[in-house]
């Protein structure tokens, strides 16, 4: 076992204290007092109005989903749109602008396949 | 990174574009409700499939070509391209009857296939450790969703979501071991890694560097069910749509072990003993564990998931020894690929055959099928005789030259296991054949059964004859195998 | 219209469509028999039989014997064109079967000046049969079926003939057996039947054994040798260069492989499954245990002739067991009643003849009395096929005579063929036999000349004895069924008259010098075999001649004394029988051969397999201990094994993790 070995084992140590530590930490030295008032979930100190465990329509899963697909692209369109001055002064702008635009077909060819599935329409 | 002629990478990418257009296509069709229910998305699905296995059999007979950025387009490349464009489409060919006998013709299906199908290429052709991974997580997203894609049915969500969470947790692993190996290297070039590899390996960047490559080895122990990554397959197969079962246990296998094979040789074996007796243990414990869990087995889809994870311990018996002839044992583990995929297959075609319109695979439900449909009994038989590896099948010479250069390699002990293990696996592949063949049928069941769809029928006889022709002569293929492989390791 | 062939199709594909041409036919019915299986032949409404397909398979089923027979032609036309004298292709290796590090096996074919002259016997008397079987076969349910297997007979033997190694000969080799061992249980509704299948295919396997133990041996010949297993140790050119090599194991080798030649040829004392094989259809008798595959031996030592010329020793037995068998099987056939049966030991005694020329080192002399013989015998067989067909499955000659009224066409050719086994001149057979018969007494081998000699005197006794009783003299038939008696349909005529042109004029192959011919098939065959020494000036023409007069009236006197006594003297024989009752009972029974071999071989076995192997060895030691024993511990482990999986994915990441984790310490630390 080399020096480097116990490196490795050094950080998955820490890493295992750490976690295991806060939680152990934390059922050590909080005080427990359990009772009606302390289990009841916490909203703004007011007492909550209905069950948490609330059953959502699927489509904000739907709608969280597909917005999460056009989040990244906006994220990946940011950096691409920030160094792409650089490429057309180096002569490949053609080259890094049809990369994109592939990429943003992909996606509207999703979209397009959304669209025509009925995931955008609110009402059946 | 930009590569000097556009008209090379758009020639050597054409196969899988026309893959992408079709898997497109099929997408867009379904989103229209006319065409959902048309048969000719699947069509248009195999008319992709079959024109981009044209493409790259020319490209594989017109040689090897070059890496260009993170891809590599050798021969062998071609060739794993080709087994999965052809898995695809016999799968393509089995799920269309067995969508129409349960009323479930939906062209995403199709798209899945294709896609998925596309991040196989990827994997294969992939000669950086990211593009590897996003071919990696392309092919695994898409068979996630068709494993569980009848939606009614809960073994099959059962089988999606466990393979998407150990899926998800192995990906994990892989992703920390390219980080690793981006950290000791400064790069993610498997050429280039391998360059600086002796280098790192005496440096004090030593245990990282291992560490990294250690992950790799877990991540993709995990994709092609290696003990202990393993526990996820027999439920997966068990749960999942039978011809997707067969696509998994083909094309998946075949993408990784291909990738794997590429890796290994181009890193793994230069860590010399450290891998040998890594491969060793896990080729020995991925052999013992899947036979004998497969002899408990009374679901033939459960049994061929155990069969496949004891076929991936054949195979990393080869890839222990790779380090001693490249050459011989590559060769040896595309020929066993080809084997496996083309006996798997069948074998999954016939159970799907005798489903029927249910997915029952009990396989007390075989009894009397030598009476109700003697050739899809035939036709089992031989695949199980070729799983089993009896002469003169395809299995057999898979078997044959696996087998001989791991023991020219010296591992002779390893071979005797692996023997033994093949000894094993005798008791439960004969064990369908005994009760096709001797067991009375129940009275309930009718004595004549319809006659099977034609798409199916020619995914059985292609595999059955390919099986038993390349048994005969197997020096053609082995020819072939050998060309695939002499590129890639120059 | 040759230059039209030949501009689109090159001789190499000529070769190969020999053997592919059956091979389509017998895939072609195949398929068809496998299809009409499931709907059944079986009898409509008028009770008539019923079978689809009949006339389909029965024209692809001869059409296609007839094209390879011509591609035979044409290769032969084309190659004796190029080159005068020597005519020798080899396709090379067409397709590589296996390739191991020390042994590669090519598939390819060979055609010289042997395997050309067998593949014409083949095609042409096999396409004959048939067109011969059309007409037997008319009124069978199995028809396609059994052209089905006919082709595929005729695919494996020319694969036989023509492979340009000894392991693809074997597959030829094994392939014929499997088609002989189908078609003798052609009808295996009947348990008979079924069993001479069987017996022949048994009895072959131990001529097999020793097949396969000379191959070993070769190969190991060979890899001693050093030659280059890229070559292929088994091919033929390949083996003939090395032959030096063989010498020290030439007895061993030479007499394994004849082990082989004696189960596939019939000769003693593998013999006895041949006249049992009667029981398939007579076309078959005729085109596989007449014509062509029990010649396969004949031809397998004619090919290996660089190996046995190494060995005096070994020719010396194939030559004494040759002539014994010669003379064994003639005796039988002298007492046989059953048409067929007298054939096939008739047949059995003329295979014997060739070992016995090739004994003597006189290949060509078997190889043209193979070729003379399937000519005659086929005839033979068709003819009495034909009798049999007229008299609607009647076998017994003592329940016939007088047919020659009746069936005037199968009466003459058949009587041609009987000339010819009888060897009276100038029929095919006269030549050939005393070809043999001359080199056994020129070659100082006055012992085997004169069991040869014998032997030639009781074969004319027992075919003219047949020839009499069946078509000459009263009948034995009710009168009313022998005026019902009609000829066979043309197409199983016109075999019969092209044989019988064969039969008697085939001799002109080789008409010995003296005779102011020349012996072309000797010369033809000089390429391959070599020209046999003879052991000096010991024989003259005048003895030749002598010799030939001699033989020739020897024959006629035992040919007109077998008719006289079976046309006009039919007590005499159960006079003679009943004066020399021993003799004739040892004969009738055929010497009790099948009953020693049962006593002596297959009981004892029987025993001991009983008692050791079955009780013993398999029933306890395999079975109870070994089987179940390792069955039953595997089973716990698999069970064992099987808990883990638990259904939990839980507890499969935790699986995964640990796994994980031995990993990393195995390789990182």
């Amino acid at each position: 076992m080399t020096l480097n070995g116990l490196g490795l084992f050094i950080l998955f140590a820490f890493a295992l204290l750490l976690a295991g530590g806060m939680i152990a930490l934390s059922s050590v030295l909080g005080r427990q007092k359990p009772s009606a008032g302390h289990l009841i979930p916490y909203e703004c100190g007011i007492d909550p109005v209905a069950k948490p465990r609330h059953r959502l329509h699927v489509k904000f899963f739907l709608i969280a989903v597909i917005f999460i697909i056009f989040d990244v692209e906006v994220v990946f369109l940011y950096p691409w749109a920030v160094v792409f001055r650089d490429f057309v002064a180096r002569g490949e702008g053609l080259f890094v602008f049809l990369e994109m635009m592939i990429f943003l077909g992909v996606l509207v060819i999703g979209l397009l396949y959304l669209w025509g599935r009925g995931a955008l329409e609110w009402e059946e | 990174m930009m590569p000097t002629d556009w008209s090379i990478v758009l020639n050597l990418s054409l196969p899988w574009i026309v893959v992408f257009a079709a898997a497109t296509v099929t997408l867009l069709a379904s989103a229209s409700a006319r065409l959902r229910t048309s048969p000719l998305v699947a069509l248009t699905a195999l008319a992709g499939i079959i024109t981009a296995f044209v493409l790259s059999w020319q490209q594989w007979i017109s040689g090897s070509g070059p890496i260009i950025a993170t891809l590599a387009f050798d021969r062998l490349s071609s060739f794993g391209w080709l087994l999965i464009l052809g898995i695809a489409a016999l799968t393509i060919l089995m799920s269309f009857s067995y969508l129409q006998d349960r009323h479930a013709g939906h062209p995403e299906y199709y798209a899945l296939l294709l896609f998925s199908a596309i991040g196989m290429g990827v994997l294969i052709s992939g000669y950086d450790l990211i593009t590897i991974f996003i071919g990696l997580e392309t092919m695994s997203v898409a068979i996630y969703a068709l494993a569980g894609f009848f939606r009614e049915r809960p073994q099959g969500n059962e089988a999606a979501l466990k393979y998407f969470l150990t899926g998800a947790f192995a990906s994990a692993f892989l992703l920390f071991g390219i980080a690793f190996l981006f950290g000791t290297t400064g790069t993610t070039d498997v050429g280039m890694i391998a360059a600086q590899q002796n280098q790192v390996l005496s440096s004090d960047l030593r245990s990282s560097f291992l560490f990294g490559l250690a992950m790799l080895v877990i991540g993709f122990g995990f994709k092609v069910a290696a003990v202990p990554f393993h526990a996820w397959a027999p439920d997966v197969y068990d749960g999942a749509p039978t011809p997707i079962t067969a696509f998994m246990a083909t094309a998946v296998k075949v993408a990784a072990f291909i990738a794997f094979l590429r890796i290994a040789s181009a890193v793994l074996v230069l860590t010399g003993v450290l891998w040998e007796h890594l491969a060793w243990g896990l080729a020995v414990a991925t052999m013992l564990v899947g036979n004998l869990a497969a002899i408990a087995q009374d679901n033939i889809k459960r049994m061929l998931a155990y069969s496949s994870i004891a076929h991936a311990g054949y195979l990393l018996v080869a890839f222990t020894a790779l380090a001693q002839d490249p050459t011989g044992l590559s060769r040896g583990i595309l020929f066993y690929l080809v084997a496996y995929l083309l006996m798997t297959l069948g074998a999954f075609a016939v159970v799907t055959a005798t489903q029927e319109t249910g997915e029952a695979a009990d396989i007390n439900l075989l009894a009397g099928l030598s009476k109700r449909r003697p050739w899809a009994a035939a036709m089992l038989a031989l695949f199980l005789f070729s799983l089993t590896g009896f002469p003169p099948t395809i299995g057999f010479f898979g078997k044959y030259y696996l087998f001989l250069g791991t023991v020219k390699a010296g591992f002779i002990w390893l071979v005797v296991i692996a023997l033994l293990n093949s000894a094993i696996s005798a008791y439960y592949y004969l064990r369908p054949i005994v009760v096709m063949y001797f067991h009375e049928p129940r009275e309930t069941e009718e004595k004549h059964a319809l006659p099977l769809a034609s798409p199916l029928v020619a995914v059985i006889a292609i595999t059955a004859i390919s099986v038993f022709l390349f048994g005969l002569l197997p020096t053609n293929l082995l020819a072939i195998v050998e060309h695939s492989v002499m590129a890639f390791l120059q | 219209m040759l230059e039209f062939v030949y501009h689109y199709i090159s001789v190499q594909t000529l070769v190969w469509l020999i053997v592919a041409l059956p091979l389509a036919g017998a895939v072609f019915n195949g398929s068809l028999a496998l299809i009409t299986a499931h709907h059944g032949g079986g009898k409509d409404h008028h009770g008539h039989h019923h079978t689809p397909f009949r006339t389909l398979a029965s024209t692809v089923g001869v059409l296609l014997p007839f094209a390879a027979f011509a591609a035979a032609l044409l290769c032969f036309v084309t190659l004796t064109g190029f080159e005068e004298g020597a005519p020798s292709l080899i396709t090379g290796p067409l397709s590589q079967w296996t390739a191991f590090p020390g042994l590669t096996i090519d598939i390819g074919l060979k055609v010289d000046q042997l395997s050309l002259v067998m593949a014409l016997v083949v095609t042409g008397v096999g396409s004959l049969i048939h067109l011969y079987s059309i007409g037997y076969m008319s009124h069978d349910d199995g028809v396609v079926r059994y052209f089905a297997e006919l082709n595929l007979f005729l695919f494996f033997m020319l694969i036989l003939v023509l492979a340009d190694n000894l392991v693809l000969m074997f597959v030829g080799w094994e392939g014929v057996g499997l088609c002989s061992y189908l078609l003798i249980g052609f009808w295996f509704e009947d348990p008979a039947k079924a069993k001479a299948g069987t017996k022949a295919f048994v009895v072959n396997r131990i001529g097999d054994a020793g097949f396969l133990l000379g191959l070993f041996l070769i190969y190991g010949v060979m890899a001693a040798a050093g030659a280059d297993p890229a070559t292929g140790y088994f091919n033929f050119e390949t083996m003939s260069r090395y032959a030096p090599f063989f010498q020290p194991l030439a007895t061993v080798i030479g007499l394994l492989l004849f082990v082989g030649a004696c189960g596939k040829s019939a000769q003693i004392p593998l013999y006895v499954w041949l006249p049992d094989a009667m029981a398939g259809p007579t076309p078959v008798s005729a085109l596989i245990h007449a014509a062509t595959m029990v010649t396969a031996g004949v031809y397998m030592v004619v090919r290996l002739n660089f190996i046995y010329v190494l060995s005096p020793t070994a020719l010396e037995v194939i030559a004494y067991v040759g002539a014994a068998t010669a003379l064994f099987a003639a005796t039988m056939g002298l007492a046989a009643t059953d048409i067929k049966k007298i054939l096939a030991y008739s047949t059995v005694s003329q295979l014997g003849y060739m070992f016995l020329a090739c004994g003597l080192g006189a290949f060509s002399a078997a190889i043209f009395h193979l070729v003379t013989h399937a000519f005659f015998k086929a005839l033979l067989f068709m003819g009495a096929g034909s009798v049999i067909h007229a008299l609607h499955g009647e076998q017994d000659i003592f329940k016939m005579g007088g047919l020659k009224p009746r069936l005037p066409v199968t009466c003459w050719t058949f009587l041609i063929a009987s000339l010819a086994l009888a060897g009276i001149v100038p029929t095919a057979g006269f030549f050939s036999k005393d070809a043999i018969l001359w080199h056994a007494y020129s070659s100082g081998h006055v012992g085997l000349w004169l069991v040869g000699f014998v032997s030639a005197g009781l074969t004319a006794f027992y075919i003219f004895r047949l020839v009499g009783a069946v078509f000459f003299g009263s009948t034995n038939l009710p009168v009313d069924q022998w005026k019902r008696v009609v000829e066979s349909p043309v197409s199983m005529l016109i075999p019969l008259i092209l044989l019988g042109f064969l039969s008697a004029f085939g001799g002109l192959l080789g008409v010995p010098e003296i005779l102011g011919g020349s012996d072309r098939l000797g010369e033809w065959l000089s390429g391959v075999v070599p020209l046999v020494g003879h052991a000096g000036g010991g024989a003259s023409h005048a003895a030749e001649i002598i010799l030939m007069v001699v033989a020739t009236i020897w024959a006629a006197n035992w040919s007109i004394l077998g008719w006289v006594i079976y046309t006009q003297r039919r007590d005499w024989p159960e006079r003679m029988a009943a004066r020399f009752r021993w003799v004739y009972r040892l004969i009738v029974n055929r010497y009790f051969v099948d009953e020693i071999y049962d006593r002596l071989i297959v009981r004892p076995l029987i025993g001991v397999s009983r008692v050791f192997f079955w009780k013993t060895i398999d029933a306890t030691a395999i079975d109870a201990i070994m089987v179940h024993g390792t069955a039953n511990t595997v089973g716990v482990w698999a069970r064992a094994v099987s808990l883990a999986q638990t259904g939990v994915v839980q507890q499969y990441l935790l699986y995964f993790l640990l796994g994980a984790v031995i990993v990393v310490v195995a390789v990182a630390l």
